[in-house]
């Protein structure tokens, strides 16, 4: 049995909390405030501290820790990365450039997905959809240039795929576990 | 239906809040930094001393705020009052405003045994110039 620190980044309305909702078995832990900024997103709250949910993968137990988009909370990016061990990256294809969201908080936690685990999510395809997979792609391998990061294309409110990216994420670092094990 | 300002940008409320910081100021001399934000972290009115920056004071206030919040409900311990951190130098405490989608943060360097008590009167009366405020707006 192994226990896994998950973390959600990405812009305001990615779609994190959702996410989190969606996956988690426990009630989720919130701290969604009335959003102020309707004209940056029009959504009715806002997450300004975090997200906490809990999810039973047997054997394996999984924490999930979702971040605030906005940069104004920043200083919850730094506080909530150091623990965590994999990075699920969301972005909204509605935002005027999804690719931007992507290479900001890849980079912001760039040292999580060099040392962890790190998918990448784009949610609210239904409402926009785009041709930038290849962009995402293309960033993506950009900030990590010496893994490949496994870009999905999901709607956070299903947790049939949320359950998929979890995984595939949860594989992700085992893999590399188990490869740092065989060269180290 | 004209839609209101948000609230960090509604003058009557950002007046109501910049006369409570005034008073907090003038009631304890070792005040270094208070602000009134919302609970998204949006400054409404505040003064600062040279350290740190007024925004990120505002976002750490709501952060913590909504902490606390969470934290009262999960233990099932009724309703929030306030949150106190305290380190060598001095303490914060941050509290709602009535029951507004409004935050008080206040900044002692050092601390006193009245700051709480001190804070706790300044946010009874804003909450309650609020309420006035908005209630003549609905009527
Ligand atoms: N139509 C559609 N809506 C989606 C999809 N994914 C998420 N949403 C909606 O998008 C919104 C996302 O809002 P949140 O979950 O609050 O976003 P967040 O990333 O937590 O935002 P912050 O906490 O403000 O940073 C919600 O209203 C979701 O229901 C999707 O694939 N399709
Ligand atoms: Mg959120």
């Amino acid at each position: 049995m192994a226990e896994y620190v998950i973390l959600f980044a990405g812009p305001m309305g990615a779609g994190k909390t959702t996410a989190l909702r969606s996956l988690s078995e426990i009630e989720v832990v919130s701290t969604e405030a009335v959003n102020s900024d309707r004209s940056r997103n029009d959504k009715p709250t806002t997450t300004v501290a975090l997200d906490y949910g809990e999810i039973d993968l047997d054997p394996d137990k999984v924490r999930l820790y979702g971040v605030p988009g906005q940069e104004r909370f920043d200083f919850m990016w730094e506080i909530l990365r150091d623990r965590a061990m994999g990075l699920i990256v969301l972005v909204n294809a509605d935002a005027p450039e999804p690719e931007r969201h992507v290479y900001e908080h890849l980079t912001a936690f760039a040292e999580l997905a060099n040392r962890g685990g790190v998918v990448v999510g784009v949610t609210r395809y239904d409402i926009q959809r785009t041709d930038i997979g290849d962009r995402i792609v293309a960033t993506a391998r950009a900030v990590v240039p010496d893994r490949v990061t496994p870009v999905f294309a999901v709607d956070a409110r299903d947790q049939e795929q949320m359950r998929t990216l979890l995984l595939s994420l949860i594989a992700d670092i085992e893999t590399r576990q188990a490869l740092a094990e065989a060269t180290g | 239906m004209t839609t209101a300002p948000p609230l960090h940008r509604d003058p009557a409320i950002v007046a109501a809040a910049e006369r409570a910081i005034a008073e907090l100021a003038d009631r304890c001399s070792t005040l270094e930094a208070a602000a009134v934000t919302s609970d998204d972290g949006f400054r409404v009115a505040g003064i600062h001393g040279a350290a740190g920056d007024a925004n990120r004071l505002a976002s750490m206030t709501s952060t913590t705020q909504a902490l606390g919040e969470a934290i009262i409900r999960e233990l099932d311990l009724g309703d929030a009052s306030h949150v106190a951190v305290a380190g060598t130098r001095g303490a914060l405490l941050v509290r709602r405003i009535g029951s507004h989608k409004l935050v008080l943060v206040a900044v002692f360097a050092p601390a006193s045994v009245d700051d709480g008590r001190i804070a706790r009167g300044v946010a009874k009366r804003l909450a309650h110039t609020l309420d006035a405020v908005l209630e003549h707006r609905d009527s």
